[in-house]
Parts: C-alpha cells; sequence; structure tokens
C-alpha cells in the first residue's frame, strides 16, 4: 500500500513538471521564426514609413534580398526567402499600392537566375527600377558553462533608400533558445 | 532444474545484450570502401541514399548521413547534398542525444547509442557541411557550419615525459583515482578534472575565414586565418594568401585514407584508431591554365591520423572502462557467491549472476563504427581562375597517383570566392589524369564530336533540354522537328530527373553511369574528372516512348545520327 501510494506520488511530481526533459538544442525552431515574420510584418505595416505615404507620394518600388545569416545555426536557402517573403506576403499589397504608392518587385538574384535559365527572356523586367531594399540579418551569440548552452537570437529588418542609402525603416526582434546536455554526447 | 533456469537466464542475457548492444556493427560493406577508393561514388551514394533511415533516433540515421554527404560531394553533387547535410547539422547541434541511452551503454554496450562520432568526426562532420555550403554559394550558412566546428576541447593536460596524454594513461589515472580516494573518485576526475581549451582545427579557423571574407566580414576573416597561423606556424603563408591574396578560387583537396576504429586492450573495451595510410608534410603542387595561384604549393592543414590519436579529440572512454570493469565485477563476484555459499538459491543467484557478467564482458567492446571515408589529411588550394574552361592540375609532391587534372573550371558567376571539394581517390583510375572533357554537358561550352545528339538517343550530350542545347542539335541538323519541350517529355518519361528538385533533393546517379539524373557534377571536382574525362557505354533505353522514338528515328533516317550540320538528311522525326 505505501509502495503504491509511493509510485503515484513519484508520477504526480514527474507530471507537475519536476522531471522535464530539458531541450537539447539551442538551435532556432519553426515557431521562432513564424513569431518573427508575424512581429515585423505588425510593425512594418504600423511603420510611420508606410502610414505617412499617400497615393501622391513619389513611387516606392522595394526589392527584396533574402537574409543574411550571421548565427550560428544554417537557414536553408529557401528559408531565407521565405523569412523575407512572409513579411512582404502579410502586407495588404494591393491597398499599398492603391493607397501609399507601394510596389514589391522581383528580386534580383530571382530575375538574374531565370535568365540565366532561360525561363525569362533577357528583357524580362526592364523597368523594375527599385528605389528601395528590404533586408534582413539574423544573428547570434553563444554562452557555454558545462552541460548548458544558450543562444540569444537578435533578428535586425531594413528597408534602406537605394539613392541615398539612409535607411529609413529599421526594427529588431530578439528570442533566446537554452538547452542542457553534452555537446559531443 | 533450478541450474538450468538459471543457465537459461544467463543465455538469455547474453542474447538481450548482443540485441540490444550490436554485437555486430554497421560498418560499410568492403565492395562501398573499394568503389570509394577508386572515385568511383555514384555507386555507394545510391547504396547510401537508399538505406538512410528516416528515424533519427535509428543508431545510424548520423553516421549513414555523413557517409553519404562526403561521398556525394565528392562526386560533385552538392545541391543533392543540402538535405543530407541539413539533417546532419540538426543533429550534430543536438547536445545530450544519447543521454537517454548512456545507462544502457555502460550496463551493455556503446552500439545501443546513436552514432555522434568521436569529436574530431563531428568537427570533420561540421566542415563537410560548411564545404557543402559554400560550393552551392551560400557562404553565410557554411561561416555557422565552420564555426560549429571550432567547439571547445578538453585537456587532461601532459604526462610525465611532457606529452599529450593517451586513454590508457587517463584510464589508469582514472583507476589510481579510484584507488586513492573511493569509488567514483576515477569517473570524477574523467569528467571533471580536465580544461576546457580552445581547439586546434585548423581547418575550421581556415573554412571560418573564407567564408567571411566571402561574404565580407574582413576582420572576423583575418581572425580566423590569424588563429590558424598561430596554432600551426607553418601554416602562415598560406593563412595570408587566403587573407590577402589574389584568388577566386579554392579547392579543399582530401588526400588519403582516414584511419579506422579497433577494440583493444582489456575486453577490447578500449577504442585506438590505426593508421591506413602514413602521414606527412608533403605539399600539393598546382597549376593553373588560364589563371594563376597565390601559392605553387600548400602544405597539408589537417592530418586525421594526429587527430584520432590525440586524447582531446576523443571522448567515452570513461564508458567503457566502466562497462568493462562492471561485467568483471559481476562475474568474479557472482562466481564467488556460487562457489562458498551453502544455500542452494544463494547458489543459483550467483551463477546468474556470473552469466549476466559474461554476457556484459562480452558485449563490453567498444563501438567500432567510424566515419570511413575521411581522408587521411586536407589541403586548401587557393587558385585565380581568370578564363572560362580552366584546367587545373593539383598532385601530391612524391605521389604521381595522386594528379588530378581538372577541366572546364570557370571564374566565379558573380564574382567573389567559389569552393571546390576534390576527393582524391587511393586507387583512382586514368580519368583522374586524364583532363578531357569526352560529353557534352551544361559546365562546358567547348564542342565535342557527337554532341550534336542527347545521349539517350545516341550521342554524346548530357546537357539538360533548354532551349540552348536545341539549337545546338538543330544547328547540327538534328531532331529539327522536336521541340525542347517534347525532349525533355522525353527524359521524365525515362525517369530522369532534370533537376535536384525532380530527385526530390535526393543523392542519384548520373545517366552516364546508369543512374536516372541529368543534373551535371561541378567542375573542378572529382565526380566531373570521372564523368565526363572518360568513355561510357551507350545507353538503353527503359521506357516504350523512347524505344518507339528511336525505332521511328532509325526508319527514317539512322545515318543521319549525328551528322553534321547543313546535311539535310539530318535526324528528322
Amino acid at each position: 500500500m505505501k509502495v503504491t501510494a509511493a509510485v503515484i506520488l513519484f508520477t504526480l511530481v514527474a507530471m507537475v513538471g519536476g522531471c522535464a526533459a530539458p531541450a537539447r538544442s539551442t538551435q532556432m525552431t519553426s515557431a521562432d521564426l513564424d513569431e518573427t515574420t508575424a512581429v515585423m510584418a505588425q510593425k512594418l505595416s504600423a511603420s510611420r514609413l508606410l502610414a505617412e505615404r499617400t497615393p501622391d507620394s513619389p513611387k516606392m518600388v522595394i526589392a527584396i534580398a533574402k537574409v543574411q545569416n550571421l548565427t550560428s545555426d544554417l537557414i536553408p536557402e529557401g528559408e531565407q526567402w521565405m523569412l523575407m517573403e512572409k513579411v512582404k506576403g502579410s502586407l495588404p499589397l494591393l491597398n499599398l499600392g492603391r493607397e501609399r504608392n507601394v510596389a514589391f518587385v522581383i528580386p534580383a538574384e530571382h530575375l538574374s537566375a531565370a535568365k540565366r535559365a532561360g525561363t525569362l527572356p533577357e528583357e524580362a523586367a526592364l523597368a523594375r527600377n527599385p528605389t528601395h531594399e528590404m533586408t534582413a540579418t539574423f544573428l547570434s551569440g553563444t554562452r557555454m558553462a558545462g552541460k548548458d548552452r544558450t543562444d540569444a537570437y537578435l533578428v535586425e529588418y531594413r528597408i534602406t533608400s537605394l539613392s541615398t542609402g539612409a535607411l529609413e525603416w529599421v526594427e529588431t526582434f530578439e528570442f533566446k533558445r537554452a538547452a542542457s546536455g553534452i555537446a559531443y554526447d | 532444474m533450478r541450474l538450468m533456469r538459471a543457465t537459461r537466464t544467463g543465455v538469455a542475457a547474453i542474447a538481450l545484450a548482443c540485441g540490444l548492444g550490436g554485437c555486430e556493427y554497421s560498418n560499410v560493406h568492403p565492395r562501398m570502401m573499394a568503389d570509394a577508393d577508386a572515385g568511383a561514388y555514384g555507386a555507394p551514394r545510391v547504396e547510401l541514399q537508399s538505406r538512410l533511415t528516416d528515424n533519427p533516433s535509428d543508431r545510424a540515421y548520423l553516421l549513414d548521413r555523413l557517409r553519404l554527404l562526403i561521398l556525394t560531394l565528392a562526386d560533385g553533387q552538392p545541391a543533392q547534398a543540402e538535405e543530407v547535410a541539413n539533417q546532419t547539422f540538426r543533429l550534430l547541434r543536438t547536445q545530450g542525444l544519447n543521454a537517454d541511452r548512456t545507462t544502457a551503454a555502460v550496463v551493455v554496450n556503446e552500439g545501443v547509442k546513436i552514432w555522434k562520432g568521436e569529436p574530431f568526426e563531428q568537427a570533420m562532420g561540421f566542415s563537410y557541411i560548411a564545404v557543402q555550403k559554400a560550393q552551392v554559394g551560400q557562404w553565410d550558412n557554411a561561416r555557422a557550419a565552420a564555426n560549429a566546428s571550432l567547439f571547445l576541447l578538453k585537456s587532461f593536460g601532459e604526462n610525465e615525459r611532457g606529452e599529450e596524454m593517451d586513454s590508457v594513461e587517463l584510464a589508469r589515472r582514472a583507476a589510481e583515482e579510484d584507488a586513492r580516494r573511493g569509488q567514483g573518485a576515477g569517473d570524477r576526475y574523467i569528467n571533471k578534472g580536465y580544461t576546457p581549451v580552445k581547439t586546434n582545427f585548423v581547418l575550421g579557423y581556415l573554412l571560418n575565414g573564407l567564408a567571411n571574407k566571402a561574404i565580407g566580414r574582413a576582420d572576423e576573416a583575418s581572425d580566423n586565418f590569424h588563429e590558424a597561423a598561430a596554432v600551426r606556424e607553418h601554416l602562415k603563408p598560406l593563412a595570408e594568401a587566403l587573407d590577402a591574396g589574389t584568388y577566386n578560387t579554392v579547392f579543399v583537396v582530401d588526400y588519403g585514407r582516414g584511419p579506422t576504429k579497433i577494440a583493444t586492450g582489456p575486453d577490447n573495451a578500449f577504442a585506438r584508431y590505426v593508421e591506413n595510410w602514413p602521414s606527412g608534410a608533403e605539399p600539393i603542387r598546382v597549376a593553373v591554365e588560364d589563371g594563376g595561384a597565390p601559392l605553387a604549393e600548400a602544405p597539408p592543414v589537417q592530418d586525421l591520423n594526429r587527430m584520432a590519436r590525440s586524447l582531446m579529440w576523443n571522448n567515452l572512454e570513461d564508458v567503457r572502462t566502466a562497462k568493462s570493469a562492471i561485467g568483471t565485477g559481476l562475474l568474479v563476484g557472482g562466481l564467488a557467491v556460487a562457489g562458498t555459499s551453502r544455500d542452494n538459491e544463494a547458489q543459483l543467484a550467483g551463477v546468474g549472476a556470473a552469466l549476466i557478467g559474461l554476457a556484459m564482458k562480452a558485449t563490453a567492446r567498444a563501438d567500432t563504427r567510424h566515419a570511413e571515408f575521411l581522408p587521411q589529411r586536407v589541403y586548401l588550394v587557393p587558385v585565380n581562375i581568370t578564363g572560362p574552361d580552366a584546367t587545373v592540375t593539383l598532385e601530391v609532391a612524391g605521389d604521381s597517383r595522386s594528379r588530378m587534372v581538372l577541366t572546364a573550371i570557370d571564374p566565379p558567376a558573380a564574382g567573389g570566392i567559389q569552393l571546390r571539394y576534390v576527393k582524391v581517390p587511393p586507387t583512382g583510375g586514368e580519368w583522374a589524369r586524364s583532363g578531357r572533357v569526352l560529353y557534352g554537358n551544361d559546365e562546358y561550352s567547348g564542342r565535342i564530336d557527337g554532341d550534336s545528339l542527347p545521349y539517350i538517343l545516341g550521342g554524346r550530350d548530357v546537357s539538360l533540354p533548354t532551349p540552348a542545347a536545341m539549337k545546338r542539335y538543330h544547328a547540327a541538323g538534328c531532331l529539327r522537328s522536336m521541340t525542347y519541350t517534347e525532349l525533355e517529355n522525353l527524359y521524365r518519361e525515362e525517369g530522369i530527373a532534370l533537376s535536384v528538385e525532380d530527385a526530390k533533393g535526393q543523392s542519384r546517379a548520373h545517366v552516364l553511369e546508369g543512374g536516372d539524373s541529368l543534373v551535371p557534377p561541378l567542375p573542378g571536382t572529382a565526380g566531373y574528372a570521372r564523368l565526363f574525362g572518360q568513355d561510357h557505354p551507350p545507353y538503353r533505353p527503359r521506357s516504350r516512348g523512347l524505344q518507339d522514338f528511336l525505332n521511328e528515328l532509325n526508319e527514317t533516317s539512322q545515318a543521319a545520327i549525328g551528322r553534321p550540320k547543313n546535311d539535310t538528311q539530318g535526324a528528322e522525326r
């Protein structure tokens, strides 16, 4: 009877969280990336850069570049594009065009790759003429002590004027991942 | 009767231990090794791809991926290695992967653990991921992978002779600690008696430097090059050339066979690496047609024999020792009880314990799974390619069989730096030195006899079906009523992948070698030299569609196949 009670007690303690398995990796998760793009899209939508524009503002043509990865993790190239496209895609693009005179154009890398592959003619997108570039950098710093490791991630999205080089919009987002376990095991 | 039951228990324990512990280790088949030694990477990588498990908790998940990664890179197919590189990175970066299995490993056998490799294999694994990323132009990801290879190492200091301790000395000291301070002191010494030290992994520093340089982070690049020269002073000229020299292409060259892991010592509980290829300081010589090189010869940057010998680059000896001791303790203790007790139950328990002890001793053998396709040494060779279809010749001094003539290398399309990985096959064939391109392909702009017709239609062209390729066929008077889309459909009917996406990101062999991929290897790799530098048997159609097409072609204009342009009897459909 006492044994049964002890087993139940142990199980309860374990379930309550005392024995939760520690995280085994400090790598970014898809939830981190989803949250990053959602926050950035919201910040860009609410930014003065867009809010202060009218249909009569000079045309703003934004070319996007893929994310630059300066973290300790891999970010596959497709994901690097996706992290930009998701921010762009969450904006009301039609309204932006109509009410703010803002347009997005095909990235230069995609254009030249398509021309090299022959899927777009040489004369394609001649009138692309971007005025701004949207870029992003993911950075990270690592701290290790014994079996514990923490990676702090900093994400920065920017829109830069191509004519002046001025940084017209910049936002950051931070998150942290901690893990425990022998690194080589 | 009870004695028999106890015996059965012991036998069952042995069977269980074998089952759990893997009395056999999943090393690669000798045929695969022979193919890899000969530079015939296609067949082994396809075989490895077919046996890959999708289950990350499978013991072979990581090892087979690392093997596949190396061979796919050696075959000049970095894009096909993308998925496997990402999966390898994900698991290598997972801490305490075997934490839940450690008890089983101590008690039964290290083979129950997911293979994660010794630290030197892990560092090399990260390097291959960096090489894969750099070859596809993802230098920021290459930086992440190279950086990951620079993890801290454990230093237990030096022995009485002023040399780095080896695993046997470490075990002896741990045993002395046990004897002096009681059971457990030895384990504490092994687990905490070391100093974390900065790595001496020169290849990692150099790759990290290159990656940083390629993405315009000059200061970080210089720091890494400087670090490499600080670790190995004789690398200073190379580090300086990489930091400030004029070059746009860097070859990472694997040479010789890496060491083999064997079990040795009491109960075969210790692992030791034995050399397959002697270490040496011979430089690699480089000659460039249509370009130059900041250094005419470069020294080896990494010696894997040396890494494998170094205690800093190894681990888990404690586990092996512990389980061997447990096995011995149970055996001795069990037999003692069986021999001295007058109590039948106690005698039976003693016999049972002894049998279990025997079972554990039988399986206390060190896990000898290792990455067989690692080289003995690695070179880094910067060159400057100035014109298209350049030829680069590499040869390790004093070994004419190592000569590799690499053709069809262009300068980087988008400027900057490009990286090429070359695995010199220890027993490679004449193709490695031929310097020829015998089949038309998308990476070569020169003309080849017979490139006016696709290989699958009897010609010598394996270009992808594009408007440009079709124009060339038409200009030669061949396939004039066929569009490139129709040719593409013919390839698809044959089940031939025209892109890495078509191949679902998997490692596939080229059609020239009986495979089902038309994706060309990167020039400047052993895969390119082997595929296009020697003759292959004619293509054998697989689909009814291609067979019908060929029959039709033969009926109307068999003689016209491959005829020069202006021939009005060209291969018409």
